[in-house]
């Protein structure tokens, strides 16, 4: 049995059953406690921004896709990980359809570590679970990502933007190891996992 | 009405006819990436049909949709005929045109690149003619929508446009604006590319321009279903809308500040220094606040309808709501779904806090339920409000049509919260297929099987909205009670200039644009050389150069 | 009333306290982010204003790493895929092509298709990967017996003529595009482990598939057409590959996935396409 249709006409209230400076003044309490809040929110971002310099990347750097391979800081002989005379450690890698060059990285535990890579054709992303490293890979620049990691743990770390047909078996390998397994590479020695 | 209620009921079919098909991919898609098998089990397919998904829900379904509701609405809240309906049967067509030349294009395969496009791949040329197309069409309905305005302003000088109207002219001039991206983006920089007139794509420049929409067109998309709460829901319910000018100032907050907000998508790329991704952050945090105006507003609109009919104590006005009416089921629904996905949703905008969840399936989780959950749901009650009123046949049955919305809701539910979790635990997107072998994977095998489950009760429930549709189209004629909108509880006799016309607000929107997305977007005019090759996304699109 | 409601009279409440407030936000969110958050880096020393504004909206980058000694330089090739390089490749004559071809139809067979196993078949071969091919042999980056002296003996022109003369013979390797789709669909649960590995690769591994580069998927630029090509000579060429004889493959591409391969998965692939190349 069909319903009927309600009549939207009927309307059995008067006018103003609260009065108009009661709703005004209502509406505008919520709206400062709403305001305070999302102001509140701002302050703890701001606030560990600059405690803990928790932020996106900041670093517009341009290189050119089609030469990687041949000059620069990301031809195949650079890639890897490098200890740096201070004690930290870069990470340099190549994104391309359907791998990261080099696929497997070890980096020591404790140490600042710095993440700079390159896209060879479109846009990749890598990022590591758990971790603050995530990053979008454009070609024409170099994405950097700065952490430090706390515990040892293997990552794998796949590609997160769709990049092809061949996008879903785009996966390369982290491995989190003890500073002593890492020990103290030359300046210029380049570790990928198979070299170790 | 006869003749805009045709225009109308033609833009729905077109919405909901692809939104059965667009759920049907959604949850073969679901089944494909989880440890089940799944016919027709191909890595190929599934980026088609994620392709064909996105586009549909994300294009096709809500423009047609609110293009549909924007007629209506014109046609009925300002008491007078709709005006430009040539125009308008022009418009239709465009776009029909083009959502049939983007859909013929991902069919037949050439046109992976998901509906976010990814420059610098490249797809079929047609693929990008047909967004464009979906896109220009629709310009003619804001215009139609600020023409007719304005005419309606024009005849009655000094008084306060219906609060439907002016809502619904606030959508088409946020689209109007957000348009704006992906269309310099297509006409600009991709389409030039697919067809071999230039050599190199600006990637970084089209993901930016791109931004410009991302963020702006779910404000587009979600603003119909703010309008059913203010002006339908309390009908529906049998009370008053709270506050007319808060539903005003709620509108017009979204307008302005949806727009410079779209580098939160991004956070993560490397084209942009942190500066501007903390401007437009916290420029973020204020497009929060009409949602949460709004839902204040809603509630207090259904507290004066609940306490009328007897409801009494702080909460028990909840329970004397008129919960068999699909209306007021909905906008409960989709308060819970949009808290919820709100809460996702402050996540990801919260500058470095995204870098947790990015392009995880955290996002997709986020997108399905805010989306997908609170604001879809309120489409279906709309739809269950209007159809009937156009076609003159009342729904059969409500209580179907609550069992409906109540299985979306489940089912929406069960999709999105373990996607969620497996979005924490580091699950990509836009994945066809992982490896349940391996150990990081294996853990979430569970959490996506749930989901699978999920995904399957949202496609019963499409189905069941499309045949509570397609019946009531077939049931008895009644004297179709005209279309009515909520009265406020204090109607407006006059309301500030402000609050009645957009000339003030588009102001601030170009100011703030510039402000926010100048430095962004024109840098890339000064950087040097940064454009890239494309790369076509299957073999057969080999053009030009390439041997 | 028809008195000043234009945008900017500041006169009125609403747009006096919307510009404010609007210009409040911007002006508060514009000092923090770029003049304050912008200091702080990670893992970083506190930078200076001046630094910190131009780090934060995009001038300058982060680190000097570009600039770090490096290792001895190895490259894979000369060739890189520029503007300039696919023109003179698509500047190839076909005519004079056939010329230049006649000495290599001794080894690579009667109109480029091969009777050997030790020789590829190049007819259908793209002109982008015989052309690159070609240089690598001159330069020595790639090393294989005569060719080196036989790539020495050709212009840059002529390479490209003779690839374009290759590319468009027929009945040799198949067309990139579109056929030998398995049946079962591209899928990781494929139980055959060759197309599994054609065509959904191995994610564990990072090993892709190999449809989405050498086709029928998908088609990049410099990998070769292989539906066609001889068993052994892929076979060989994988082993090449992962033993490091073999390394003119840009950015270590096919040398990442080579090492990753089994001895019976190099077979089982090579197996795959030289044989007829699936069929459907």
């Amino acid at each position: 049995m069909a319903e009927e249709f309600t009549n939207p006409l009927r309307q059995p209230l008067p006018d103003g059953i609260i009065p108009e400076d009661v709703v005004a003044r209502t509406e505008n309490r919520w709206l400062m406690i709403m305001a305070a809040m999302l102001l509140f929110m701002m302050a703890i971002i701001v606030v560990t921004g600059i405690m803990g310099a928790m932020q996106p990347s900041s670093n517009v750097e341009l290189i050119d896709p089609t030469t990687l391979h041949l000059q620069g800081e990301f031809v195949e002989s650079n890639l890897g990980t490098t200890a740096e005379p201070d004690g930290s450690v870069t990470v340099r890698l190549i994104a391309t359809q359907y791998e990261f060059v080099p696929q497997c990285v070890d980096v020591p535990v404790g140490r600042a570590v710095k993440f700079r890579i390159t896209s060879a054709d479109v846009v990749h992303g890598f990022l590591l679970p758990g971790t603050n490293v995530n990053t979008m890979v454009v070609p024409g620049f170099v994405a950097e990502v700065r952490t430090r990691f706390t515990k040892e743990a293997e990552y794998a770390m796949p590609c997160h933007e769709f990049c092809g047909l061949g996008h879903h078996a785009m996966w390369a390998h982290v491995r989190v190891v003890p500073q002593e397994r890492f020990g103290k590479p030359a300046l210029l020695e380049r570790r990928t996992c198979a070299t170790q | 009405m006869q003749r805009s209620s045709r225009l109308a009921l033609f833009h729905y079919w077109v919405a909901f006819a692809t939104f059965l098909p667009a759920v049907l991919l959604g949850a073969w898609q679901m089944l494909m990436r989880s440890p089940l098998p799944a016919p027709l089990d191909d890595s190929a397919s599934y980026y088609a049909s994620v392709t064909l998904h996105g586009t549909a829900m994300a294009y096709v379904v809500t423009t047609f949709f609110i293009m549909g509701f924007g007629y209506a609405v014109a046609a009925t809240s300002l008491g007078r005929p709709l005006r430009g309906m040539t125009a308008a049967w022009i418009g239709f067509a465009i776009c029909l045109l083009g959502t049939v030349m983007a859909v013929t294009a991902i069919l037949s395969g050439r046109a992976s690149v998901l509906y976010t496009f990814y420059p610098p791949l490249l797809a079929s040329g047609w693929y990008y003619c047909g967004a464009a197309l979906l896109v220009g069409g629709s310009m003619i309905w804001v215009v139609l929508m600020i023409l007719n305005m304005r005419a309606w302003k024009r005849d009655n000088p000094g008084h306060p446009v219906p609060l439907p109207m002016f809502a619904i002219t606030a959508t088409a001039i946020l689209w109007a604006w957000a348009a704006a991206g992906v269309t310099l983006e297509l006409v600009g920089i991709v389409l030039p590319r697919a067809f071999g007139w230039s050599d190199l794509i600006d990637a970084s420049l089209a993901r930016t321009l791109f931004s410009v929409t991302l963020h702006a067109i779910v404000y587009f998309w979600l603003m119909p279903a703010y309008i059913a709460f203010y002006t339908l829901v309390p009908v529906a319910a049998g009370g008053r809308m709270y506050s007319d000018t808060m539903g005003r100032l709620a509108f017009i907050m979204l307008l302005v500040f949806s727009l410079p907000v779209g580098m939160h998508h991004l956070f993560m790329d490397p084209g942009h220094g942190s500066g501007f991704k903390f401007v437009q952050s916290a420029l973020t945090f204020l497009v929060v606040l009409p949602t949460l105006l709004t839902v204040f507003s809603t509630c207090a609109s259904l507290e004066i309808a609940g306490r009328i009919r007897g409801g009494r104590g702080l909460l028990g006005w909840i329970r004397a709501l008129p919960w068999d009416e699909p209306m007021v089921l909905a906008v409960a629904l989709s308060l819970v779904m949009l808290g919820l996905g709100g809460f996702g949703g402050l996540v990801n905008m919260s500058y470095a806090m995204n870098a947790m969840i990015h392009n995880t399936s955290w996002v997709t989780a986020h997108f399905h339920l805010i989306f997908g959950g609170a604001v879809v749901i309120m489409y279906f009650a709309i739809a269950y409000e209007m159809w009937p009123r156009i076609t003159g046949r009342p729904l059969r049955s409500k209580r179907l049509a609550c069992a409906q919305l109540w299985l979306w809701f489940w089912g929406m539910l069960i999709t999105t919260v373990p996607w969620h979790v497996a979005g924490l635990m580091g699950q990509p997107r836009r994945v066809a297929a992982f490896d349940y072998a391996d150990p990081l994977n294996a853990r979430m095998g569970g959490l996506v099987v749930v989901s699978v489950i999920g995904g399957v009760i949202l496609l019963g429930s499409a189905i069941l909205l499309i045949a509570i549709l397609i019946r009531s189209h077939f049931g008895l004629r009644r004297q179709a009670m005209p279309m009515g909108y909520a009265i406020a509880v204090n109607p407006p006799l006059r309301v500030p200039p402000a609050l009645n016309g957009f000339g003030l607000w588009n102001a601030i929107v170009a100011v703030l644009m510039v402000l926010a997305y100048g430095y962004p977007i024109g840098q890339f005019f000064f950087m040097k050389q940064h454009s890239v090759p494309a790369v076509a996304v299957t073999s057969e699109l080999e053009s030009g150069g390439k041997p | 009333m028809v008195r000043e409601q234009g945008p900017f009279k500041l006169g009125n409440p609403w747009p006096r306290i919307a510009w404010g407030s609007v210009a409040a936000v911007f002006i508060a969110s514009f000092l923090i982010g770029f003049l304050v958050l912008g200091r702080f880096q990670q893992n970083g020393p506190t930078l200076g204003t001046w630094t910190a504004f131009c780090r934060a909206i995009g001038l300058s980058a982060a680190s000097g790493s570009a600039g770090e000694p490096q290792p001895p330089r190895r490259t894979p090739t000369r060739i890189a895929w520029t503007n300039n390089t696919l023109a003179q490749i698509a500047s190839g004559n076909e005519q004079h092509g056939a010329f230049v071809a006649l000495s290599c139809t001794a080894c690579h067979g009667e109109g480029g298709v091969s009777a050997s196993t030790l020789f590829p078949t190049l007819a259908g071969m793209n002109s982008a990967v015989i052309y690159k091919q070609l240089d690598d042999f001159r330069s020595g980056k790639r090393l294989w017996g005569a060719m080196g002296a036989i790539a020495a003996s050709l212009s840059d022109q002529q390479s490209a003529d003779v690839a374009a003369y290759f590319a468009h013979r027929p009945g040799g390797l198949a067309p990139a595009a579109g056929e030998g789709i398995p049946e079962g669909g591209r899928s990781l649960r494929q139980r055959d482990p060759a197309i599994r590995l054609v065509f959904a690769g191995d994610p564990q591994r990072g090993i892709p598939p190999c449809a989405a580069c050498h086709g029928p998927d998908a088609q990049k630029l410099g990998a070769p057409a292989l539906r066609g090509q001889h068993i052994e000579y892929i076979e060989r060429q994988l082993a090449a590959f992962a033993q490091g004889m073999r390394q003119n493959d840009i950015n270590e591409q096919m040398r990442v996935i080579a090492r990753e391969l089994k001895p019976s998965e190099m077979h089982a692939v090579a197996g795959y396409y030289g044989g007829a190349g699936g069929d459907e």
